[in-house]
């Protein structure tokens, strides 16, 4: 019990904002070298070193980045849902930052997952875009996303508004689920998971490794980025704080 | 340059592949220059505020 205690004392004491730039600082140059060296792999291995699909041939390669696009997408959404979380029951203070500045991310992975599964089913199936449940069910969070970003730069009170902007990414989050069980539960024309916790994989290993190294480095992307916004909304909040100068 | 070509074409498939890629990264690069950008101007700004 006081290891549960002293475990979440020490969790949330990294939510106060001057460890978390200090912190973050310190962790972005080591987020950089991992996302080139990711990047590096997973584009040379996806585009040169993997053979052909035997069905689908040198289309197939889009998996590459629709798959890390797609799954981004959605575990950019459950961080926001975890955020609201935060911002809810212990209203924490970066936490709003955080639904803030991971909205606009998870809104151009979204983006990114359509258009590239568009180039995909164009070849595949025959046309640019068909209403799918997993394809509607996505195009249904990039709208959460861009109204999620939309209400927050109308809410006058910015308390309040953080508040509220936290119930309705909660809300939102039934979308997620339905996203990742549509090719379950409906008969639909996209294809199944090819990568699952609780499933035997279902591409070859040699595929595999870089399409989970892409996957690695747009999660580092991502929170490249989100450090670095959330370092400089902190900035421009507390300028005139002496603890940036220890930064 | 046979093989580069073949490798462009990804057996008829480039037309789709090259802007699937293409698309990724102009995006995510722009959205990163923004956000770097943004981050210079702060911090140059708090430099000269504490000057």
């Amino acid at each position: 019990m006081i290891l549960n205690n002293n475990f979440i004392q020490t969790c949330i004491s990294f939510a106060s904002p001057k460890k978390f730039f200090y912190y973050s600082t310190k962790l972005l140059p080591w987020l950089y070298v991992g996302f080139f060296l990711a990047l590096s792999y997973g584009l040379f291995g996806g585009l040169y070193l993997v053979p052909a699909d035997y069905q689908q041939g040198d289309a197939f390669r889009i998996i590459y980045v629709h798959v890390p696009a797609a799954f981004l997408s959605l575990f950019i959404y459950s961080i926001m849902a975890f955020a609201a979380l935060l911002t809810l029951i212990f209203n924490i203070k970066l936490a709003p930052f955080m639904i803030k500045h991971s909205a606009s991310l998870g809104a151009t992975y979204s983006f990114l997952a359509l258009v590239t599964g568009s180039l995909w089913g164009k070849p595949m199936w025959g046309t640019w875009w068909i209403w799918d449940a997993r394809l509607t069910s996505e195009l249904i969070l990039l709208f959460l996303y861009l109204g999620i970003l939309l209400f927050q730069s109308a809410s006058a009170h910015k308390s309040a508004g953080n508040r509220i902007t936290a119930i309705l990414v909660l809300i939102g989050f039934v979308d997620i689920p339905i996203i990742h069980y549509s090719v379950y539960w409906w008969n639909t024309l996209h294809q199944g998971a090819t990568l699952s916790l609780f499933s035997p994989i279902k591409i070859a290993s040699s595929m595999l490794y870089p399409l989970l190294s892409m996957i690695f480095a747009f999660c580092l992307y991502f929170f490249i980025v989100l450090f670095t916004r959330m370092n400089y909304e902190l900035i421009a909040l507390q300028k005139n704080y002496q603890w940036l100068e220890s930064a | 340059m046979n093989t580069l070509s073949q490798f462009i074409n990804m057996n008829g498939y480039g037309i789709y592949i090259w802007p699937a890629y293409g698309i990724t990264v102009f995006v995510l690069f722009i959205q990163w220059l923004f956000t770097f950008r943004r981050w210079r101007r702060c911090k140059l700004g708090q430099h000269e505020s504490h000057s």
